[in-house]
């Protein structure tokens, strides 16, 4: 083999090396979804605990898909568009999700008992429950890789459209806790099919990070 | 050097080689999946079987292709003439392809024996056992397979139905898995199993478990945007348990999974789940 030829293959290879190194960079600075941390606290007996404040709507009415259901965090008094949110390792997570959807009904019944949480409970407007009617839940919150689940009931019919900027407005509250453990990081998802119009509900928002599920980021903190 | 050496001296060296590596595959390397039980064993024995062939014609192969480029970086023969022609070695040529059909042949015999034993119910618990006292009397598990999770139902045990697999060591087990949606695959990596879920089908495996283990469960079908994460490892990993171990367990599992049985569909093979289409 000639040396021009040689040049010409290896020059090749450093091309196909450099445009897609540069594509890898471009997919990663597009899809880099925005984290947000909500403040720690620390009790006098040294535990880690976090609040997460979150909210369900049927459609979230702003964005590249305005009608597509969505979960949002409460950052700084205001509802924000994200589902990547980054937790402390080894700590408490409370949690406060304001359900405003309607109810949609589980694909699997299972779905409908409250697992993995501190005590094997959750408070739905102030009542303690651990199963709940697999008719009712709009929503679930659930992180597998913790055996998380919490159903969320839906508000009725005639009370939907709900809208979240008037916490006045009716909506169901749901309150939990769970613990994390080493750094990680874990998906969390819901797991009524509630995706409209998508074929068995699954598809659209049920499997776009920033609506129905997200990431979960246990970090090691000081 | 006559030609006889030139095929015996390398002929030795792959030799060497291959019973080199042939002991390291069966005595140092623990190939997967394990030996947790006779579906393992035996995957992990075709495993060394293969290894073991590969490894010796492998080596047999490169040898004398590094022998002879050796070989003629360093003779001092004068070249082939111009129109010199290629003769054929009748020995050699029967041979070599004499070897590839026996080593073929003894492939798909070992895989139709292989397979054979491990779908048949009849077959998949040793002789051993049965001679102890087991039977082919299945613990029936029904794995469902929905986006983004797999559920175990345990029928004969009331028909609840709960996120961690577990089961016993010492008895048939039998697998029937189907899904609530989009096609999956229930994997299970220490049990070497894996069988596909599919929407309106029931599919059925079976499994006898030697050994108390860590199941490390993962999906292996293509299923949507959190495929990678359907899986049940770690914190979440199943177990196979020691049949008092198992038997606490479905004890615990029946106080707390039980009064959601109520809500459950009817125990069946496959389900239809409303909403169907949203």
């Amino acid at each position: 083999m000639s040396s021009a030829r040689k040049l010409t293959i290896a020059g090749g290879f450093a091309l196909f090396a450099i445009i897609a190194l540069l594509l890898y960079v471009l997919v990663w600075l597009s899809y880099n979804p925005e984290t947000i941390t909500p403040p720690t606290q620390v009790n006098s007996s040294g535990q880690v605990s976090t609040h997460l404040f979150l909210a369900t709507t049927g459609s979230i009415d702003f964005g590249t898909h305005p009608s597509w259901v969505a979960y949002l965090i409460r950052q700084d008094n205001k509802w924000v568009s994200s589902t990547v949110w980054q937790v402390p390792a080894h700590s408490v997570v409370h949690v406060t999700i304001w359900e405003y959807d309607s109810q949609t009904g589980l694909r699997n019944p299972f779905i409908s008992m409250v697992r993995g949480t501190v005590g094997g409970t959750a408070v739905e407007n102030g009542k303690t429950i651990r199963y709940m009617n697999p008719n009712l839940p709009a929503h679930s919150f659930s992180i597998p890789e913790l055996g998380l689940n919490v159903p969320l009931e839906g508000i009725s019919q005639s009370s939907y459209p709900a809208d979240l900027t008037n916490p006045h407005n009716t909506h169901v509250t749901i309150t939990f806790s769970f613990r994390t453990g080493n750094a990680e990081t874990l998906h969390w998802q819901c797991f009524v099919p509630c995706a409209a119009g998508f074929l068995f509900g699954w598809g659209g928002p049920m499997q776009t990070v920033g609506y129905m599920d997200g990431y979960l980021k246990v970090v090691n903190t000081k | 050097m006559s030609t006889n050496r030139h095929l015996i001296i390398p002929g030795i060296i792959s030799a060497v080689l291959a019973v080199i590596g042939d002991l390291l595959v069966v005595f140092v390397l623990h190939l997967p999946p394990g030996h947790a039980t006779t579906a393992a064993n035996d995957d992990t024995f075709t495993g060394q079987v293969f290894a073991i062939i590969s490894w010796s014609v492998g080596a047999a192969v490169v040898t004398y292709a590094v022998y002879f480029l050796v070989l003629s970086k360093r003779t001092t023969e004068a070249p082939a003439t111009q129109h010199a022609y290629l003769r054929s070695h009748l020995v050699l040529q029967t041979a070599w392809i004499g070897t590839c059909i026996v080593l073929v042949m003894f492939a798909a015999g070992l895989g139709v024996v292989a397979l054979e034993g491990q779908t048949s119910p009849n077959l998949v618990v040793p002789a051993s056992a049965l001679a102890s006292g087991a039977t082919h009397d299945p613990l029936i598990i029904q794995v469902i397979g929905q986006q983004w999770q797999f559920t175990y139902r345990y029928p004969q045990y009331g028909g609840f139905e709960t996120q961690e697999l577990r089961l016993p060591t010492g008895r048939l087990i039998q697998f029937d898995v189907t899904s609530l949606d989009v096609s999956h695959s229930f994997s299970a990596y220490q049990l070497a199993v894996k069988i596909d879920a599919i929407a309106g089908v029931n599919n059925v495996g079976y499994v006898y478990v030697l050994n108390p283990t860590v199941i490390d469960v993962r999906c292996g079908e293509l299923c949507g945007l959190w495929h990678g994460y359907m899986t049940d490892v770690g914190s979440q990993a199943g177990r196979a348990l020691t049949p008092s171990q198992f038997s606490a367990w479905l004890s615990y599992a029946q106080r707390t999974f039980g009064p959601e049985e109520h809500n459950l569909p009817k125990f069946a093979l496959t389900y239809y789940p409303t909403p169907l289409t949203y």
